[in-house]
């Protein structure tokens, strides 16, 4: 048998050249939308809690202290058939609606082969996957016999490759199907994949961001450990954005990725954090000003908790408006990096430049700078 | 085209239910040594299934030389001491300016999978608000790279990619391009997973555990044994290896990314093919140039025969031997294609095929001319190795790696010949 090579084609050269976002979808505890998280973040001081995602959670949410804020009034089957929808959890269900917005969005802009889309991939920021799913099975097994009442259904979404997964099934994107795990810099770390992705040939277009659901689980993780400060409510939700190469049939772009820094800091202390922070943005700066972009907006990721500090000694240098999208959206944790894309291109000035930082409890740092184009 | 930069394999690691450290674990595998046994880790009394392939004994204080051990959970343990001693196995001396840039990329399948069933039992007799904070503190994944990364005091990009049961090969090629696009000389790549509760018994509830040991490629296959361990590479650039008269094991000629888009636990046979196809585009090779196949190869009846469809795709009759190592260390999750990847380096550089343990008789639907390596380990020249990963979500990432000489590489990078 005569064995021929297929050209890989990801329907783009690769090269250094400029990645682009073309394309944005977000859903929060500020509701569903670019609109509504512009509101959030330009709105008075937020008001966020009281929603729960799910009455028959009433009793595990008793005695948390603080709040919660939940994606108002999500249902999956507003976003896709129902068909097929029973098993999944609800951190494949708030990704696979972050998608599903992006994708419709894009295609309303711009004729997109399909093609094109079967070569699309993702690049999903999360903590720890689904947590609850895993928690659940557990307590599924510890309370039966063996195995019987586990659902064998349910088992993938304990993996936490599962959301992004089944964006593909969904969707049918055959592109590099990646999930990137880095505490609250994961949608970070997931655009700086993305961007080596294309650049070194494997991927096309790619869909990254972040996505994190809210449950008792995560709740109680996140109030146990007092990171975040009791004021800050404990959110959800997902954000994706659509990375390309700049080319001649590439859509118009809502931003330009100038900038992606991820770091790792000596040691895990306020020293060392800001120290790796500080690295990471001053690279972000360079790039930014060999660009000949200044920075008008920052971002920063760590408002509100014990890491606040730390970040503030490094963000202190830039004479720039800061937004807080933590206090707008709630704790969210691998979607926050997300959130912090899509408030830069809700708030970003045409023409200038976002600095996103971040920084994980687990050492892990990240510094982006968005320049923003001139139709977001 | 050829590549500028080339990324050789200067150091390996690891911590196995066969050995620990390169040499046991190569020793282990050329003898067709066995890692599995009877569960200890949790109370598996009520499973029709009990074995496993734990990595007895495992202390990891007994490895690592700078984290705090009780900081981190088993899987992060796995993936620093597999570090630890990937690092020593290079004779890497990293200055401060290597690590600024040096980064550990670690897949995963579970994480710490074995923190969450201690919390779900706590949450079960005390309620949510008795959990520990401190077992809370060691649950996010991407702990697991950076307790490779404080190990070792690297201080660039360091991430966890849990792209399930393919993992380490995504890790390994994204650290890889790291080096190629020159945003580092040096990283460290490859897997970590834990035996735990939960992942053991939602393979059995898909049917999918073995009703004994595992026999990848036998008619008479039943399943995976769930495993665990970590192995990790030490990925360097080719002109920063030579300058330091580093041992060079093998060259990482490229890699292959395909995505089912198909069904979350069913394999796709044509989608595979795709990435083989991809990985050999990338690596600068053409099909006949592979002498050896590491296969992922878990043993239930579905992969092997999906797996054996696709490299028929490819290969056709003239198709190298291949083999499954996880007929030896069971399914070692996110870390199963780091460890394979070690075989591969190991093959090339000792110039053997790693055997099929517990295989009797090669199933007859997959055709004639397969040489699965079934009668132990035996001596082979093998240039170019090709290492499987594939997962739950139809995530497929294959490695390719060849022999290093002083000369031309084996492929040349983007495109083939």
């Amino acid at each position: 048998m005569t064995v021929t090579q297929q050209p890989y084609d990801t329907g783009q050269p690769a090269g250094t050249g400029e990645l682009r976002i073309s394309g944005v979808s977000v859903l929060s505890a500020a509701g569903v939308g670019l609109d509504a998280l512009r509101d959030r973040l330009r709105g008075p001081e937020p008001v966020l809690g009281g929603d729960e995602p799910c009455a028959s959670d009433a009793a595990d949410y008793a005695g948390l202290p603080g709040r919660v804020a939940a994606v108002p009034d999500f249902k999956i089957t507003d976003y896709v058939p129902r068909k097929g929808t029973k098993n999944l959890d609800r951190t494949t269900r708030l990704g696979l609606a972050a998608s599903t917005l992006l994708k419709r969005e894009l295609s309303e802009r711009t004729e997109i082969p399909e093609a094109s889309w079967e070569a699309t991939g993702i690049a999903m920021g999360t903590v720890v996957g689904s947590l609850r799913s895993s928690v659940e099975l557990d307590v599924d097994i510890l309370q039966g016999q063996g195995t019987d009442l586990v659902n064998p259904a349910v088992f993938p979404n304990t993996t936490m490759n599962c959301c992004a997964s089944q964006i593909a099934i969904w969707h049918t994107f055959r592109g590099p199907n990646s999930t990137l795990a880095n505490g609250t810099v994961s949608a970070l770390s997931a655009l700086r994949y993305a961007a080596r992705l294309i650049r070194c040939g494997h991927a096309g277009r790619m869909l990254v961001g972040g996505v994190e659901e809210l449950s008792p689980h995560t709740a109680w993780g996140t109030r146990l450990k007092k990171e975040v400060q009791e004021s800050v409510p404990v959110g959800e939700g997902a954000a994706l954005v659509a990375l390309e190469p700049a080319g001649p049939d590439a859509p118009p772009a809502l931003a330009t990725v100038t900038a992606c820094e991820v770091l790792f800091a000596r040691e895990r202390t306020q020293a060392g954090y800001a120290e790796a922070l500080g690295r990471a943005v001053d690279r972000a700066r360079q790039a930014a000003e060999a660009a000949g972009t200044g920075v008008e907006l920052v971002l920063p990721g760590t408002v509100g908790t014990f890491l606040q500090g730390a970040e503030e000694s490094v963000l202190d240098r830039f004479d720039a408006e800061r937004v807080d999208v933590r206090a707008a959206v709630g704790e969210c944790g691998g979607a926050l990096g997300a959130m912090q894309l899509a408030a830069a291109v809700a708030l970003g000035r045409p023409g200038t430049g976002v600095l996103i930082t971040g920084i994980d409890e687990s050492g892990a740092v990240a510094a982006a700078v968005l320049t923003i184009g001139e139709r977001a | 085209m050829t590549r500028a930069r080339r990324v050789v394999v200067t150091g390996l690691g690891c911590v196995s239910s066969i050995g620990t450290g390169v040499q046991e674990f190569t020793e282990g595998i050329k003898a067709g040594l066995s890692g599995i046994s009877e569960i200890t880790s949790f109370d598996s009394g009520d499973f029709p299934a009990r074995l496993a392939g734990e990595v007895q004994g495992f202390d990891p204080a007994g490895i690592v030389r700078n984290i705090d051990v009780e900081q981190w959970g088993r899987t992060a343990h796995f993936a620093a001491a597999a570090a630890r001693l990937a690092l020593d196995d290079s004779g890497l001396e990293l200055d401060e300016e290597s690590r600024a840039t040096a980064g550990a990329i670690i897949g995963t399948t579970n994480g710490e999978a074995p923190s969450v069933d201690t919390l779900t039992q706590q949450w079960l007799d005390g309620g949510p608000s008795t959990l520990s904070a401190d077992l809370v503190r060691k649950v996010p994944a991407g702990n697991i790279a950076a307790a490779a990364a404080e190990e070792l005091g690297l201080y660039g990009e360091t991430v966890v990619i849990p792209t399930a049961c393919s993992a380490a090969n995504y890790a390994i090629g994204s650290a890889a391009d790291k080096i190629i696009a020159g945003e580092a000389d040096v990283m460290v790549a490859g897997g970590a997973d834990s035996v735990n509760r939960f992942t053991h018994a939602g393979f059995l509830s898909l049917g999918a555990v073995a009703d004994g040991v595992p026999r990848p490629f036998d008619q008479d296959r039943s399943g995976i044994v769930t495993a665990e361990g970590g192995a990790v590479l030490v990925l360097e650039e080719l002109e920063h290896a030579r300058a330091r008269g580093a041992h060079i094991y093998a060259e990482l000629l490229g890699y292959g990314l395909s995505c089912d888009a198909h069904h979350i636990v069913h394999p796709d046979a044509e989608s595979i093919a795709t990435c083989i196809r991809r990985a050999h585009t990338n690596s600068g090779i053409v099909a006949e140039d592979v002498d050896y196949i590491c296969a992922h190869g878990t043993g239930t009846p579905t992969n092997d025969i999906t797996e054996v469809t696709a490299t028929r795709l490819v290969f056709g009759d003239e198709h190298p031997p291949m083999s499954s190592i996880k007929s030896m260390l069971g399914h070692t999750m996110g870390a199963a294609s780091g460890f394979g990847a070690i075989a591969c380096c190991k093959a090339i550089e000792d110039a053997f095929l790693p055997p099929t343990i517990n295989l009797r008789t090669v199933d007859p639907a997959f055709g004639e001319g397969i040489d699965f390596v079934g009668g132990g380990a035996k001596a082979a020249a093998v240039r170019v190795a090709q290492n499987h990963g594939f997962a739950f979500g139809g995530n497929n990432a294959i490695t390719i790696f060849g022999a290093y000489a002083d000369r031309e590489p084996v492929g040349a990078g983007e495109g083939p010949r």
